[in-house]
């Protein structure tokens, strides 16, 4: 712990909560070894999906936090991991969603942590998506004019508990292929 | 108090409720009327955003009552209040963390709740609802829909005319199609019972996914 009066380091970037939808009632009906295999499968993936792009700041039980230099980055990655969550087979992994939220902003480092109140924001954000959804504030859509293979779609304004101010909120998707004429 | 504002053609109608019970009753007119009793409201044109915003302070837990034209846009933002958006509206969004979101009509709906209710009534176009432990309602809708939820139930009556996508932890899911729907079907259950009687096609696609709740596709 710092003392008191010391100076904290401030640092901007983007930050990322995901979340494990279901994990209580996953753990109930298929029973805790199976409910920790797939708590391991689910920070496997997204680990992996990170890479050197990012960092897992730490992990929260059933869900991580990310931090990333890049909101692209960041946006990039969440979509990646919801893609690979969703898979192409239809009845492969089922009970792995992950719902996710994105902000950008200022944080305070303490240690490995990172602490403020876009951080808060965050993490409120992400209790807002449903199973699948990648839920992005104004402020890191508004940093990725031009970014490439993504839509963003509004969901209009949000309050959220302890955040004084609204905040606008997309979805962000992958892009649809454009069909490329005979 | 009665509040009455300009409300410039093509401008969206933006409430920011915290805490208030909110009642929008879209009807023949051309203003904007807001009832909030002694509490002061603010309000502010953004034609540039396309926006009449209207701001209910965080203390007041009443009832607030706001009447608009009829087919308006409508973004609305809750906290812990109840929304409920009365006659017909054009595309809406609305948002809560414990309040319940009700919509009678809606050309496109997006509706949000993460403990309370979201029900639209019926909704022309494009619908997306999302619940965590509240139940999500669609009576008609005439476009895709998709819907994801928690613990909470989903009844959907769907009219075929866009694909149907829903996901679910433990609630259960109800989705009614037309008769002679033939839609391409891909429902499973973890634990939960499937029952799909419909003669399968490839109209439009019916997806239903859910850990532990039970999957019921039926003929309207």
């Amino acid at each position: 712990m710092l003392a008191p009066g010391a100076a904290f380091r401030s640092k901007p970037g983007t930050f990322v909560f995901t979340d494990l939808v279901g994990f209580t009632e996953y753990t109930a009906v298929e029973g805790d070894e199976a409910a920790l295999t797939l708590v391991l499968a689910h920070e496997s993936k997204i680990r992996d999906a990170v890479g050197e792009r990012g960092r897992v700041v730490k992990s929260l039980g059933d869900g991580l936090m990310l931090f990333f230099d890049d909101p692209c980055d960041a946006i990039e990655v969440s979509l990646g991991i919801q893609a690979e969550f969703e898979g192409g087979d239809d009845t492969a992994d089922l009970p792995l969603w992950v719902r996710i939220g994105i902000h950008h902003g200022q944080s305070m480092v303490s240690r490995d942590d990172l602490l403020g109140h876009d951080v808060n924001l965050a993490s409120r954000l992400v209790d807002l998506a449903g199973p699948g959804e990648v839920l992005v504030t104004e402020a890191a859509v508004n940093r990725v004019n031009g970014i490439s293979g993504v839509e963003f779609e509004e969901m209009g304004p949000t309050l959220m508990k302890g955040i004084p101010d609204p905040v606008m909120v997309y979805h962000a998707t992958q892009a649809h292929a454009q069909a490329v004429p005979a | 108090m009665t509040h009455r504002i300009e409300m410039a053609e093509g401008l969206a109608l933006c409430m920011l409720a915290p805490n208030a019970d909110l009642r929008v009753v879209a009807e023949e007119r051309a203003d904007v009327e807001i009832d909030a009793g002694d509490a002061p409201i603010e309000t502010k044109a953004d034609p540039a955003k396309g926006k009449l915003v209207v701001k209910v302070p965080m203390d007041l837990r009443g009832e607030v009552t706001v009447r608009c034209p009829e087919g308006v846009d409508a973004s609305i933002a809750s906290v812990a209040g109840d929304v409920r958006l009365e006659g017909r509206f054009g595309e809406v969004t609305a948002n809560s963390k414990s309040g319940s979101v009700w919509v009678e009509a809606a050309t496109r709906a997006e509706l949000r709740s993460v403990s309370g209710a979201v029900e639209v009534g019926d909704c022309a176009g494009y619908c997306r609802l999302a619940t965590t432990s509240g139940d999500a309602k669609a009576g008609a809708i005439g476009g895709a829909v998709k819907v994801c939820t928690v613990s909470g139930n989903v009844s959907l009556g769907s009219a075929g005319l866009g694909d149907v996508t829903v996901k679910s932890i433990s609630g259960n899911v109800s989705v009614s199609v037309p008769a002679d729907a033939r839609p391409a079907v891909r429902c499973m259950s973890l634990v939960g019972r499937v029952d799909c009687a419909l003669e399968k096609g490839d109209s439009f696609s019916l997806g239903c996914k859910s850990v532990s709740g039970d999957i019921a596709v039926v003929a309207a």
